[in-house]
């Protein structure tokens, strides 16, 4: 049989079970009755009130349809009078599919395409809310997934590094403790980059993680199948070796130091850094405590300059919490006012007379006692309290300076800067602002710095450089000729004075060999129009050879002491010892 | 997206008029000026319908048809695949058509970048309905004729305009090159000239107004079941690839698909025809993909639709040209008719051949007896008076007006 309304049941059947929501579907089986049965209006009633319309405002059908009856007829203004036939839904006695056509009602063969089509919309739907509902639940299981997953993610992230895939502290503090379970020796190097901080500063983070990938990449390549690699934290890196006492670690760490300090390329750039190790081995004190002690071995490897190993030993220990004990003391005395400022003039080797004085901090502690700058002032530099330290010793000594140039207005004053000062964004306008308080000029006013802190990074040190000398200030290079020099450095650095260190006349009689290198300098300062300062001139007679070599300005004991500022003015008017 | 809305009353008790003009001169300025001088003869005009071939360089066209309209006249119009106004046919050509006086009024509104919300397009642009004046209403659109399934433009104006007024329309053209087409509007200030738009004009009018809808084509053979398809294409015709089943009802190997032009005249002549209650609604091939084996219509062919091959002869054709107009006519209610709008689909125009299409032409005036008459052939035809159905291929749709 081809009639028309088979086949249109078909195609409707189609088309309704194609949407995946109940009123979409609602919508296209309207549309599609009303084309196919060629009615002018098509509905969909749900308990009695119309749900959708079309050819008609819903509103409208509604108010046409409404009362007990439904009506055989509508009237709709432009249309001619509009045969009403409708169809109740399978499964679903209240939902009712309605059409309404001008001119011909509905024959009988399309009344029961209208039954056949309402029956469809009834299976279709009962069809989707089973869908929806399956949807629904599948949805939930899925969304109950993904959490789990989440929280597995969530739990490896815990236990693996993201950036370099190693494992963390607490996963490898679990293998650790499963080998020291064992009776093999088992023994742990504690890594720390050198360095790297200056990369991420200066190439910024995205570099900084990148070079961590890269030497997570060859630790594992210097390590064998059984060893195990971690990222501890930030630039340190921890490393379990397998079966292995400590004195068969070193070789090891020596060959991690030697692969990580190959240039890397990150961002295009060739990059150096370097690694200092510390050793500890097991079994016997606990994986937390294995690792701490590989930690304190590598703060000695630190401390004991760049690329080295060191070898965990007890007392390490003891010298870990002294060092702890004076860092907290430390961080306090600025805030008691434990800090002291001592001057040492600086004396014209020509004329005897004084023409400046240096600052020199001291710290005295009421339960140390005095304490060495030599002890205090690399710590502060490692934890970063020589900023702060810095700024005070320069606005303290920058307004006694002035106080002093009341009397002696020719008086200059020296300050030492560390590297990190020299280095942090805020110094140089510290330094103006100091000059602005203080009314100093600018040129009454030294910074010292050691060679290795213009050296070690120079182009950094350089820009700092140019900003103070913009100041109008002066720049000196304290402890010359002990670093490593770069002589031709030394011709780019805005520089005005050069410290010779105190080792080259450390002998009471300075011996031909020092009278050399001196000459050298002073001659080399000369052609540079660099002035001159000879450290720790002790006796007469260095003081004569200094004077002699031309040599401008010296300090030194046989000179004057460093004395209180309350004392200052008096020694600087006793003459000279002859 | 904007949407652009105009509105044009004509002017109080002026005779009301329906003027058409035809060139096929090559320059646009003058095929433009002497379209319009015929067309408009000095006239305001509340509307005029510009229809011409894609080779114009129309900015210029539309500067000659400016010079000669009213300060309220809206301009419309597409470019198409050939057009008929003054009793003549072009292939190419512009032919407008136009009318004024008292009691008309026209509102418009443009629904623009309209691929892809096809159905949202349409109810765009039936919004040109609201505050309509006059006794009788109606809802012309002209739309791109290549944005996809034109079913739902339509839809989408029905949802907005109802069964009380009648739609009617047509798509535009590119010479059959399904290319590019193009779509106009404005007035005497600019005409814009878009693509991807849909244009809804709404008109009011005191006179009553006819739809006519003729094709003339009957089933060939036996039935088909499309038993995969996806929007215009089809997958399969039962159970077998559909280009597979079409290639061998005609008796033709793929090399049939070498040459694509040859391919869709072939096709033309064997549109499908879908099971209907009033007959057959009409698809016309567009092409045939080797890859997946399938048929592409420019329209949709429902999956589970019963379908037949279409033929039809020289004589059927050109009668749907009386059908068309007669049933037009006498919707008139016996008022007497000012003139005619006409969209003939393009694919008429091909089974028709150049003489068929005269004769065609010529079937028009015999039966409008001396009642001017305009169109273009067109990439699908709109017409809606009776049902819920508005969208045709392949078919005759007229709307006269009293």
């Amino acid at each position: 049989m081809n009639h028309w309304t088979t086949h249109q049941l078909t195609e409707f059947f189609a088309a309704v079970c194609g949407p995946q929501e109940e009123l979409s579907a609602v919508m296209v089986a309207v549309e599609r009755a009303a084309e196919v049965l060629e009615t002018e209006i098509g509905a969909v009633l749900r308990d009695g009130r119309v749900q959708v319309a079309w050819g008609l405002g819903r509103e409208q059908l509604d108010t046409l349809l409404a009362g007990d009856q439904r009506p055989a007829t509508l009237t709709v203004p432009g249309l001619d009078e509009l045969h009403v036939t409708s169809a109740r839904f399978s499964g679903d006695p209240n939902g009712a599919l309605l059409v309404a056509r001008a001119g011909d009602p509905l024959d009988p063969e399309e009344r029961q395409l209208l039954q056949a089509m309402a029956q469809t919309i009834g299976l279709a739907l009962a069809n989707i809310g089973l869908l929806t509902a399956e949807r629904r639940l599948r949805e939930e299981r899925e969304r109950e997934a993904t959490e789990r997953l989440a929280l597995i993610d969530s739990l490896r992230e815990a236990r693996h590094d993201s950036l370099t895939g190693l494992p963390t502290r607490v996963l490898f503090l679990e293998m650790l403790a499963e080998k020291l379970a064992g009776d093999d020796p088992t023994s742990v190097l504690f890594i720390d980059l050198d360095r790297f901080k200056a990369v991420n500063d200066s190439l910024g983070h995205r570099a900084g993680d990148e070079l961590l990938g890269l030497v997570a990449g060859r630790v594992r390549a210097c390590l064998r199948p059984a060893d195990t690699a971690a990222r501890i934290g930030g630039d340190e890196f921890a490393i379990l070796l397998d079966t292995c006492p400590a004195d068969q670690a070193v070789p090891v760490a020596q060959r991690l130091i030697d692969a990580i300090k190959q240039p890397f390329v990150v961002g295009g750039q060739e990059v150096f850094i370097g690694a200092s190790i510390g050793i500890a081995a097991g079994p016997g004190p606990a994986p937390g405590e294995v690792l701490g002690n590989a930690d304190v071995a590598m703060y000695r490897a630190k401390q004991e300059g760049p690329g080295r190993v060191v070898l965990f030993e007890p007392q390490m220990h003891a010298e870990a919490l002294a060092r702890l004990t004076l860092n907290g003391d430390l961080q306090r005395a600025l805030t008691l006012g434990e800090f002291r400022l001592q001057y040492q003039p600086l004396i014209s080797l020509d004329t005897g007379e004084p023409v400046g004085v240096e600052a020199l901090v001291r710290w005295q502690n009421p339960e140390r006692g005095y304490v060495s700058p030599a002890d205090f002032v690399p710590m502060a530099e490692e934890t970063g309290l020589i900023s702060d330290l810095g700024r005070w010793v320069l606005n303290t000594a920058g307004r006694q300076a002035a106080l002093w140039r009341r009397i002696r207005p020719d008086l200059g004053i020296n300050v030492n800067v560390s590297g990190r000062q020299l280095t942090d964004p805020q110094f140089a306008s510290d330094v103006e602002r100091m000059l602005n308080d203080t009314r100093l000029p600018p040129q009454a006013v030294t910074l010292e710095l050691t060679e290795s802190v213009l050296m070690s990074d120079p182009r950094t040190a350089i820009a700092c450089l140019r900003d103070l000398q913009d100041l109008g200030v002066d720049v000196s290079i304290d402890d010359f000729g002990t670093g490593y020099s770069s002589l031709s450095y030394l011709q780019r650095l805005p520089v005005d004075e050069l410290k010779i260190d105190r080792a080259f006349i450390s002998k009471g009689q300075p011996t031909t060999a020092d009278l050399a290198v001196i000459r050298t300098i002073v001659e080399l300062a000369r052609t540079l129009r660099l002035r001159t300062v000879i450290e720790g001139i002790e006796t007469e007679a260095q003081r004569n050879a200094m004077r002699l070599l031309g040599c401008d300005l010296g300090q030194g004991y046989h000179l004057c002491r460093p004395v209180h500022p309350e004392d200052l003015l008096a020694s600087l008017s006793t003459p000279l010892a002859a | 997206m904007t949407t652009g809305m105009s509105h044009v009353s004509s002017t109080g008790t002026a005779t009301r008029w329906f003027g058409t003009g035809h060139s096929t001169l090559t320059d646009p300025a003058a095929a433009g000026a002497e379209a319009a001088g015929a067309a408009l003869a000095g006239r305001d005009a509340a509307v005029v319908f510009v229809f011409c071939s894609v080779g114009y360089h129309v900015p210029e066209l539309f500067d000659a048809l400016r010079a000669q309209a009213g300060a309220d006249t809206v301009i419309v119009g597409c470019t198409t695949s050939g057009q008929l106004a003054d009793g003549r046919v072009s292939r190419a050509g512009v032919a407008i058509t136009a009318w004024g006086g008292a009691g008309f009024t026209v509102r418009t509104k443009i629904a623009r970048a309209v691929t892809g919300r096809l159905r949202e397009a349409g109810a765009e642009a039936a919004a040109c309905l609201a505050g309509l004046d006059g006794e009788h209403k109606a809802l012309l659109m002209i739309g791109d004729g290549l944005t996809g399934t034109q079913h739902e433009i339509v839809r989408g104006a029905f949802s907005v305009v109802g069964a009380a007024i009648p739609l009617v329309g047509g798509y535009a053209g590119d010479d059959l090159t399904y290319v590019r087409t193009y779509q106009f509007h404005g007035g005497r200030d600019g005409v814009e000239i878009m693509s991807d738009a849909v244009i809804g004009i709404a008109i009011g009018s005191d006179g009553p107004m006819g739809v006519g809808i003729a094709h003339g084509w009957r089933k060939e053979g036996d039935a088909l079941v499309v038993t995969s398809s996806n929007g215009g294409r089809i997958l399969e015709l039962d159970g077998e690839p559909a280009l597979d089943v079409f290639l061998r009802r005609l008796g033709v190997d793929d090399s049939a698909l070498d040459d694509i032009t040859a391919f869709r005249d072939l096709a033309f002549h064997h549109p499908l025809g879908l099971s209907r209650r009033s007959g057959e609604d009409i698809r016309v091939i567009h092409d045939g993909d080797r890859g997946d084996r399938s048929l592409f219509c420019l329209a949709d062919v429902p999956q589970g639709a019963l379908i037949w091959l279409m033929e039809t002869d020289q004589e059927s054709l050109i009668n749907g040209a009386a059908d068309a107009s007669g049933q037009a006519l006498d919707a008139l209610g016996g008022a007497p008719a000012l003139g005619m709008l006409v969209f003939d689909c393009a694919g008429r125009w091909i089974k028709l051949g150049p003489a068929g299409v005269e004769q065609e032409n010529a079937e028009f005036g015999k039966r409008l007896d001396g009642v001017p008459y305009g169109g273009f052939y067109s990439t699908g035809e709109i017409a809606r008076v009776r049902g819920a159905l508005g969208m045709h291929h392949f078919t005759l749709v007229t709307l006269a007006l009293a």
